[in-house]
């Protein structure tokens, strides 16, 4: 097996499993079969793959795509068909020229990677990736050594990263002028619908979802509940947003320095976090009627927006539709949850007193926390999870409490966010994962207006203080739900203490590589030029540089290359013409041969021409007309046939 | 000057069917004044071509038998006591020709060998202290088994360089062999000197005058030095064989009427010089070769 064939799957395989790991079992189970194809063709009829391999492999890879990732995914569809498509290439490619075009192309190919992903490991290993196909190209193309083309491919490439770094800084940014669809990922964490019944086992991802960093000199205490989306519609198991979700409100910002910054890794979704209700400066960040921030577009890339805090204007009274929609609930199901509801609102006088009660009687049962509930197969799922099997998690709280509510004509309705973060002391930031992704809920008092409650808190109040990677009951079974990773190991402190610096790296790099944005450019630019000239000084210094850098390259190739003469460009574009591409390993009397056999009634015509090339090449005749003339006659013929 | 090496190639085929360019090689070897070394089965027409060279260029001609009970003294010639004279005198050997056949030269033992191959270096033959020049033109046309036949002594490697080209003569087309059956056999025809002695000499000189440009040059030294660098050869191209890659290419240009080399002239002359100085199979080398142009660029 060729060299080629070899690092170019490889390559393929690293970016399928790193861009999604549903896409990645295609790419690995196909990429395996092909070896397996390969290997036993080999072995059995001393070949190689043969095209019906390839087309076949081709149909069975599209069919396999449209199964495990489907067209509506299109984003992650076509990257996977480039991944395939290009695989298939570097097996059938028959030519030099077909296996460059290959490598070429994978320099688009492998930064696709970013549509995926964007930290800084990502980018490490695009630029790795990167410099491997340029080594492949040298060992292919110059055949180089392996060690010298991966020498000679690093050196050249490092001395792309000053360029790119001045090109960041100084080229002035400008809107995006079309986007990208985002990949559809399937993870845990926020969702539109909450339905806490359907899901077995919170098979939850240590992602991380956002940053949010406090003043240095302001305190920070917890519990922190960063809210994202109000579900306010429920349909007796699933608890859906309504369209208010995506209505803008103006509000009034309460102080003139704003309390935190958030910076949002992409998560595809429109929606963003706060703490409290909320307002900011930024322009692409609008805030709702709930006071959640979304954002104008769905979040593609890392992404960075200060919250200030607003005066609550909302005034304590709910409009009788809002008051209908919150107390809304299908008649039929869960009896006895709700006879046991009315039950405690007979006991009780105001909506704290049966809180209370409620609570007594959660506390008073034994209910567990855990984020393997068993699961029900029951129509009235509540009724099972709140008298039979007694364990959940959040959600299933949170549901229960709110439908509780409503059916005795407290509006009530679900929060989903986060809840708590980790702690980086260093830099007074909290990193917030998917897997404290949080639900509770909201209900309503006259005259008070919205109030939280998390029911979760009672059960399990460890919960509140940090993230759930801190809870001491939940770790183990958190660390078995996340598998082998470094928070898997965190109980090692060396370990620990490794992905607290990664993690701190990883957090600077977003800062200040992924969120250099246009606000950060101008300021950066105005730091050093001026308020006045800040673009065009950016632009010139740009210029300045690049003319520099060509002068430079002007002295460097000056005296080192050698212009090809005449004659062997005429040769070579006869042979071009003829076969489409040129191959330097052939004399001018092979090219001339193969030219002949390709086209035998030019004989005499090619003879000639070849006669006179070696005249003026080799002999010392140094007049080229007639060898023109012969070209051109030639040149004619090939054409018309 | 190639009308005169166009008749000689034209009585030659009237012997030698359908081997042009065999022959062609043949007196490439013989104007580079090297010996030609050839490799073939037993009855392919290797003594009809060396008895032919002879023949149309009016030379002498001598053949060896070599077998493996041959002594050196059986080559070279040897001193013998003349009682009439009271002196020792001596004895040519079959070597003192212009064209020596030596025929299974692997036949022979190793001692044997060398001393033939002593006598086409050094162009003289030491007998008991008085040398005793050998002809000029001398040319050896030795034929050799392949290697796999039994009761081979193969030659050293040292010696195969000594030998100019390696040609493999090859089976006949049909047409050829029909021919041959059909009793128009060669060895009937009579050939008649072609060329005077003088003209051969011109013919040598003239080879050191072609013109060989710098990027044919350079061809010859990166085939040369690919066998060296690539690691796949044993035994890699010597100096004396980058030597004998121009003069040869030269010669080729020369008998196709050209006064410059040109990069065909080098391929077409490689493998001959080049295939037994790598120790290539003579059946397997043309795959070998392939490979080798396939990986030196041609820069025109």
């Amino acid at each position: 097996m060729k060299l080629n064939q070899i690092a170019c799957s490889l390559i393929y395989l690293l970016l399928a499993w790193i861009m999604s790991s549903d896409l990645g079992f295609v790419i690995v189970s196909y990429i395996t079969g092909l070896f397996i194809a390969y290997e036993l063709n080999r072995i059995i009829y001393k070949k190689t793959i043969t095209s019906s391999i390839i087309n076949g492999s081709a149909l069975a890879g599209i069919a396999l795509l449209m199964g495990f990732v489907g067209v509506k995914n299109s984003v992650a569809f076509f990257v996977a068909m480039m991944l395939l498509a290009s695989l298939l290439k570097i097996y059938q490619a028959q030519s030099d020229r077909q296996t460059m075009q290959v490598f070429v192309l994978n320099f688009f190919t492998i930064p696709c990677l970013f549509i995926f992903s964007q930290n800084f490991f990502s980018a490490l290993l695009v630029f790795i990736l990167i410099g491997v196909n340029l080594a492949l190209m040298l060992i292919h193309q110059y055949e180089f050594s392996p060690r010298e083309a991966i020498k000679n491919a690093f050196s050249k490439l490092a001395l792309t990263i000053p360029i790119s770094v001045l090109l960041v800084l100084f080229i002035p940014k400008l809107p995006a002028f079309w986007q990208l669809p985002g990949p559809n990922s399937a993870k845990t964490g926020l969702s539109e619908n909450v339905d806490p019944f359907e899901i077995s086992k919170l098979s939850e991802s240590n992602e991380l979802v956002f940053r949010s960093i406090f003043p240095k000199e302001r305190n920070v205490e917890g519990p922190f509940y960063w809210r994202a989306l109000i579900h306010d519609e429920f349909d007796g198991t699933r608890w859906n947003m309504s369209s208010l979700q995506s209505v803008s409100a103006n509000y009034q910002a309460s102080d003139s320095s704003h309390s935190y910054t958030i910076i949002a890794e992409p998560s595809h979704l429109k929606w963003l976090y706060t703490l409290e209700k909320m307002t900011t400066e930024q322009d692409l960040v609008a805030t709702n009627v709930f006071g959640l921030p979304y954002r104008k577009r769905p979040v593609s890339s890392a992404f960075e927006y200060k919250v200030y805090n607003v005066v609550d204007t909302q005034d304590s009274s709910i409009t009788r539709w809002q008051y209908r929609q919150n107390i809304q609930l299908p008649s039929d199901l869960n009896p006895q949850a709700k006879a046991l509801a009315e039950q405690i609102d007979k006991q009780s006088n105001d909506t704290a007193e049966f809180i209370a009660l409620l609570r007594d009687y959660i506390l008073a049962q034994g209910f567990i926390y855990t984020l393997n509930p068993p699961i029900s197969q029951s129509n009235d799922k509540i009724d099972e999870f709140f008298f039979n099997s007694k364990a959940g998690f959040c959600g299933h709280y949170a549901s229960t409490v709110a439908m509780m509510m409503r059916s005795v004509g407290i509006p009530a309705r679900l929060v989903s966010g986060y809840l708590g973060g980790e702690l980086n002391p260093e830099n007074n930031y909290f990193s917030i994962y998917q897997y404290d992704a949080h639900a509770w809920l909201e209900y309503y008092v006259p005259n008070q207006g919205w109030l939280e409650l998390d029911p979760t808190a009672w059960v399990s109040p460890e919960r509140l203080n940090g993230s759930l990677s801190q809870h001491s009951q939940l770790s183990e079974e958190l660390k078995s739900n996340i598998g082998m990773t470094l928070m898997g190991f965190s109980d090692v402190a060396l370990v620990n203490w490794l992905r607290l610096q990664l993690e701190a790296f990883d957090y600077q790099w977003t800062r200040w590589v992924l969120n250099f944005d246009d606000q950060k450019q101008s300021s950066f630019l105005k730091s050093i030029f001026g308020e006045k000239a800040k673009i065009l000084s950016g632009i010139a210094v740009i210029i300045g540089l690049s003319l520099l850098f060509a002068c430079v390259y002007w002295v460097l190739q000056r005296g080192s290359r050698q212009p090809i003469p005449l004659p062997v460009k005429l040769l070579r574009k006869l042979q071009v013409s003829a076969f489409g591409e040129f191959d330097n390993t052939k004399t001018p009397g092979q090219i001339i041969l193969t030219i002949q056999s390709k086209y035998p009634k030019l004989e005499a015509e090619l003879n000639n021409f070849l006669c006179e090339f070696e005249k003026v090449r080799y002999g010392n005749k140094n007049e080229l007309e007639e060898l023109k003339k012969h070209y051109l006659a030639l040149t004619k013929q090939i054409k018309k046939q | 000057m190639n009308t005169k090496i166009n008749t000689l190639l034209e009585a030659l085929s009237t012997v030698i069917y359908d081997k042009q360019p065999q022959v062609k090689l043949a007196i490439c070897s013989l104007l580079c004044k090297g010996h030609l070394l050839i490799e073939d089965l037993p009855g392919m027409g290797k003594t009809t071509l060396s008895h032919g060279l002879a023949e149309v260029l009016g030379l002498t001609y001598q053949r060896v038998q070599f077998t493996s009970d041959l002594l050196p003294a059986d080559i070279t010639g040897s001193t013998i006591f003349n009682t009439d004279k009271q002196s020792f005198v001596f004895h040519e050997g079959p070597v003192f020709t212009q064209v020596l056949l030596a025929d299974e030269i692997n036949r022979a033992s190793p001692k044997t060998q060398s001393a033939l191959l002593e006598a086409m270096e050094e162009r003289q033959v030491t007998m008991d202290g008085q040398t005793h020049h050998l002809p000029e033109p001398f040319f050896v046309i030795a034929t050799q088994n392949p290697l796999h036949q039994s009761g081979t002594h193969p030659l050293p490697e040292s010696q195969l360089d000594r030998f100019f080209m390696r040609v493999s003569l090859g089976y006949p087309s049909k047409d050829a062999e029909k021919k041959l059956i059909l009793g128009d056999h060669g060895r009937k025809t009579t050939l008649t000197q072609l060329m005077e002695l003088g003209t051969l000499s011109e013919l040598q000189s003239a080879i050191d005058e072609m013109e060989i440009k710098e990027q044919v040059v350079q061809y010859i030294l990166d085939l040369v030095s690919f066998t060296r660098e690539s690691g796949l050869f044993k035994d890699p191209l010597s100096p004396r064989a980058s030597i004998a890659l121009g003069t040869a290419s030269k010669a080729w240009a020369m008998i196709h009427g050209r006064n410059y080399v040109t990069h065909d002239d080098v391929q077409a002359v490689f493998p001959a010089v080049a295939g037994h100085r790598l120790n290539l199979d003579a059946t397997e080398q043309f795959r070998i070769i392939d490979d080798i142009y396939a990986q030196v660029p041609v820069q025109m």
